[in-house]
């Protein structure tokens, strides 16, 4: 008998030296893998690169926009209550406003108050989102501001008192201030007078209700609201934009219209071989509108021209000798050309496809000192009009086909694209942009019957010019 | 093509990773039988081992900057080969688990018995095996792969792959016995391109 380790090792010998040949394509179906495996990781590097900047970009954002701004000033009367020894390392010092005159505003009648009124600017009182809401016992990012016209105090439902209100301003950046009762007045009338649209609430006084109105027109006009509303500034614009872009395919063999015959394969190889970059531009007339100065939305139409040179390949199985491509002899602008010439199969030709081209972007501005610079991403979509390609129709013939619009052409293309770019304002309504864009498209510019799919992928360099309306 | 000598396959592997063609065909020319050889016990479908002796290559070409040199390149290469077979499988969901495990009766073999069995009459008995049985057979016996990482691998119980393996062994046994007694002239199926 043969102990079962034996029969292992005979096993393990015999199958680790089993040698098989494979076919002889299989070695060229390695090397387009290879290369399509190359070409993705290519294009991966290059969207990965692109989201890095793209996220530094709006990191670099974020920052500007998030970064402290100088603190507002308080521009109501102040009275300093701190000695002045202690001022500068208190450097926020208290200041108080007075409210009383409010009173006398509203009621009609004269204060002994020698104070200056609040004023819509003067009574301007750093505030936050927090404010908004009245449990909010600390108002926290004092960078930005917002006017009143009125301040009241409410002790209890009783009271009846209206005073000055005195603002401490603390060291501490994150206890930005708080307010404090120094003095009552006379409150009832003026709440029955006053609007009830009080917008914010900030202070954190026992007891107490500090409330700063704004609000409805009131009887004086000199006691108007200046509440400073960012109201939406809309401007909108129209202009021209020209658009030059280097451009690669991306190429897949269609499983289910290539059966595998060895012309469709050596024409799939020979393309993804050949894939190098091509010129082609786009142009479009731009209407648009930026919003705050910040944000900015384009929209475009316009004419877009793709092209593509390829190689001729030879015939495989015909045996006439026919002539390819519109300079040759003898070639008509239409017609069937079977390729088996050697001489002519290294012809190369150009393929063109012209779309009626639409995209919408959505940009946003970020101001610096020296230039605006603009981050957006945006969808364009592509109509074919017409286009003068030489097809793979036959097993191994092409068609060359004129102004053509045929079901193996895709009507529409879809271009997903981020762009990144500067602005500059070369007049007061007229505006300059120059932005490197990236895009991709999802769309084979064929159908998914044809032999392959042929995806665009590539920069541009864009240049605009907007006309702003008003 | 024979195995090259240390330093010329060095040179070679150098060349490859220069992208010189003709060092990748000569690389190709060398590896290509013995992953296809090892892909087809995986994957018994001729065109499948093929594709994934392809995906095994082009692996192999990208990242042969990572073989360091220290050990035999073409270990490395088929462990390549090995892991992108088990990628396949999984991806396509190939690799079902038997469930009857009932112990057949022990297969006796002679001295000779064995030795009468080829390689390819015994690939194709390992091809005709169930799927999960022909994979834990090949990691085990002939990868040389430890239950604990056929279990990793396989993402299986340790246990499930002693068990499965126990049973695959007696299945092959008896399918070789059988074909060494009863069918001793047949040609093997075991496909060769």
């Amino acid at each position: 008998m043969l102990n079962g380790d034996k029969i292992d090792h005979h096993i393990k010998e015999t199958q680790d030296h089993l040698e098989v040949i494979p076919s002889l394509l299989a070695f060229e179906r390695t090397m387009q893998k290879l290369e399509a495996e190359k070409s993705r990781r290519r294009r991966f590097a290059l969207w990965f690169s692109l989201g890095v900047m793209l996220l530094l970009g709006a990191g670099g954002a974020v920052y500007y926009v998030a970064a402290p701004a100088k603190p507002a000033p308080i521009l109501a009367e102040t009275t300093k209550q701190n000695p002045p020894a202690q001022q500068p390392a208190e450097a926020n010092s208290n200041k108080t406003v007075n409210a009383e005159n409010i009173q006398s505003k509203t009621s009609g009648t004269n204060s002994n108050n020698t104070a200056a009124p609040i004023t819509p600017a003067q009574s301007t009182i750093p505030v936050t989102p927090h404010n908004t809401h009245a449990q909010s016992p600390i108002p926290v990012i004092p960078n930005k501001s917002v006017s009143s016209t009125a301040v009241v105090v409410a002790s209890s439902p009783a009271s009846a008192h209206i005073g000055t209100v005195t603002v401490h301003r603390t060291p501490d950046p994150v206890i930005a201030e708080k307010a404090e009762v120094t003095e009552d007045a006379v409150l009832l009338p003026i709440l029955a007078s006053l609007p009830s649209t009080c917008f914010f609430l900030p202070f954190n006084y026992p007891d107490t209700l500090v409330t700063c109105c704004t609000s409805p027109p009131l009887a004086d006009p000199g006691m108007q609201p200046a509440v400073n509303k960012t109201a939406s500034v809309i401007r909108f614009a129209g202009g021209l934009t020209f658009n030059p872009q280097f451009c690669k395919y991306a190429y897949t063999q269609n499983p289910y219209a290539n059966p595998g015959s060895n012309f469709a394969d050596a024409y799939y190889a020979a393309k993804s071989w050949s894939a190098l970059y091509t010129q082609n531009y786009a142009a479009q007339l731009r209407f648009g509108a930026t919003v705050n100065g910040k944000w900015e939305i384009l929209s475009g139409l316009g004419y877009e021209q793709l092209t593509y040179t390829e190689q001729m390949l030879e015939s495989t199985t015909s045996t006439s000798s026919t002539y390819i491509g519109p300079s040759g002899p003898g070639i008509q602008p239409s017609g069937i050309y079977v390729v088996s010439s050697t001489a002519v199969s290294k012809s190369i030709v150009t393929n063109t496809f012209t779309y009626l081209t639409g995209n919408l972007q959505c940009n946003r501005l970020l101001e610096t000192r020296m230039v605006t610079f603009k981050l957006g991403l945006g969808l364009r979509a592509d109509y074919l009009l017409h286009a003068n390609v030489y097809l793979l129709n036959a097993p191994d013939a092409y068609t060359y086909n004129e102004n053509y619009r045929g079901p193996e052409l895709s009507r529409w293309i879809v271009i997903p694209q981020a762009q990144v770019g500067v602005v500059k304002n070369i007049r007061p309504k007229l505006q300059l942009q120059l932005c490197a864009d990236a895009f991709s498209s999802t769309t084979s510019l064929f159908t998914k019957d044809y032999l392959i799919s042929q995806r665009s992928y590539g920069v541009g360099l864009e240049g605009t010019v907007l006309y702003f309306f008003r | 093509m024979s195995r090259p000598e240390p330093e010329d396959l060095n040179a070679l592997l150098h060349q490859c990773q220069k992208q010189q063609k003709a060092a990748q065909t000569e690389l190709y020319n060398w590896l290509a039988p013995k992953l296809l050889g090892l892909c087809l016990r995986y994957l018994p479908d001729h065109d499948n081992a093929e594709d994934v002796m392809q995906d095994a290559f082009v692996k192999i070409f990208l990242q042969l900057h990572k073989f360091r040199g220290e050990g035999s390149f073409e270990g490395w290469a088929k462990r390549i080969a090995v892991n992108t077979a088990l990628t396949a499988l999984k991806a396509q969901k190939k690799i079902y688990f038997e469930r009857d495990l009932t112990i057949v009766e022990n297969v006796d073999f002679t001295e000779e018995d064995p030795l009468q069995l080829s390689a390819e009459e015994i690939g194709a008995c390992i091809q005709t095996l169930p799927s999960g049985y022909r994979t834990i057979l090949n990691l085990f016996l002939i990868e040389n792969f430890s239950h604990a990482e056929i279990a990793q691998q396989l993402g299986i119980g340790e246990s499930t792959s002693r068990s499965q393996y126990a049973r695959a062994r007696q299945v092959l046994m008896k399918m070789l016995k059988e074909k060494l007694h009863t069918q001793p002239d047949q040609t093997p199926n075991f496909i060769i391109h």
